[in-house]
């Protein structure tokens, strides 16, 4: 396996409860194991964000892979088989269960807060089984001023 | 061992309440490696972790996802935030962490040895005065 980042911005981010941010799905033969994930929303709604981290109860259809994460190490040569899509022709379904969920504090246009997520190789991290997709989930969206959340970035290591 | 962990919004709020449950399977000791909260409420929060003095009884309990999705092995430890009869405040705490009124505020305790919890006992997250609900998620090794 080899180990691949991935860094990227959501722009208007969907602003409504039960709908998905980011979808990271694995091809018929590979896995991947997502050892770290950061979040960093830009600009908050007045009650704040609940999001969380699953397995779909039904995978997307993301539209043609929008982001093709570069290998750590410069001398690989395999690209990962890993899609990564912030948009759907067929969205994602709510994962019946969570691995991680958390609140965010109320914000205005112009607050940030984030996240930082890891999943030690000492405890395997976060196994993804082939044909296998992980989302992160707006579980609440509360409040008004939806047009403060902006932008959300995202940081995610794997090795695959 | 393999790898577990689930994430729930706990409800209750009370002064002295346990808000939520760790439980061990009947035949499975686990090993509690990590607990992470963050408050969803602008209500100032002091919470403690700990094994209660004693378990909740009849449980909703919701069963831990693996995070090994290779492994098809059923995960024995379970969590709760609801009981006919809930768990009570423990004697001693293993952990405590006062928070502010402000959403979103939280903590992370990791615990590279873990902390063992044998078959049958449990541990409880419980608010030392009237709380807000939270996010909190557990990870064992088990």
């Amino acid at each position: 396996m080899a180990r691949y980042s991935a860094a990227f911005q959501v722009a208007s981010p969907s602003q409504n409860s039960g709908a998905p941010l980011f979808e990271l799905q694995t091809a018929a033969a590979d896995s991947a194991r997502i050892v770290d994930l950061n979040v960093i929303a830009t600009g908050l709604p007045n009650s704040g964000l609940t999001l969380g981290i699953g397995t779909p109860a039904t995978a997307g259809v993301i539209m043609p892979m929008q982001f093709t994460a570069p290998a750590n190490n410069g001398a690989e040569t395999r690209a990962t088989t890993v899609a990564i899509g912030t948009a759907w022709s067929t969205k994602p379904t709510a994962p019946t269960k969570f691995f991680r969920r958390l609140s965010t504090s109320i914000g205005s246009a112009t607050s940030t807060q984030g996240a930082f997520l890891n999943f030690p190789l000492t405890a395997n991290g976060l196994w993804i089984a082939p044909s296998s997709s992980f989302v992160l989930w707006i579980v609440t969206f509360a409040g008004t001023n939806y047009a403060n959340f902006t932008t959300f970035d995202f940081h995610m290591e794997f090795d695959a | 061992m393999a790898i577990f962990s689930l994430a729930q919004r706990t409800t209750a709020t009370t002064s002295g309440a346990q808000v939520i449950e760790l439980i061990a399977g009947a035949n499975n000791a686990y090993s509690l490696k990590e607990v992470g909260l963050t408050i969803a409420a602008a209500t100032a929060s002091v919470v403690g972790l700990g094994q209660p003095a004693a378990k909740g009884t009849t449980p909703t309990s919701v069963v831990l996802l693996a995070e090994d999705q290779g492994n098809t092995t059923t995960g024995a430890s379970s969590s709760a935030i609801s009981w006919s009869t809930a768990p009570t405040i423990p004697t001693n705490f293993s952990r405590r962490v006062s928070l502010p009124a402000t959403i979103g505020c939280g903590i992370v305790w990791t615990f590279p040895r873990g902390i063992n919890v044998l078959k049958t006992v449990t541990q409880v997250l419980t608010t030392i005065i009237a709380s807000s609900a939270m996010d909190v998620w557990w990870v064992v090794d088990e």
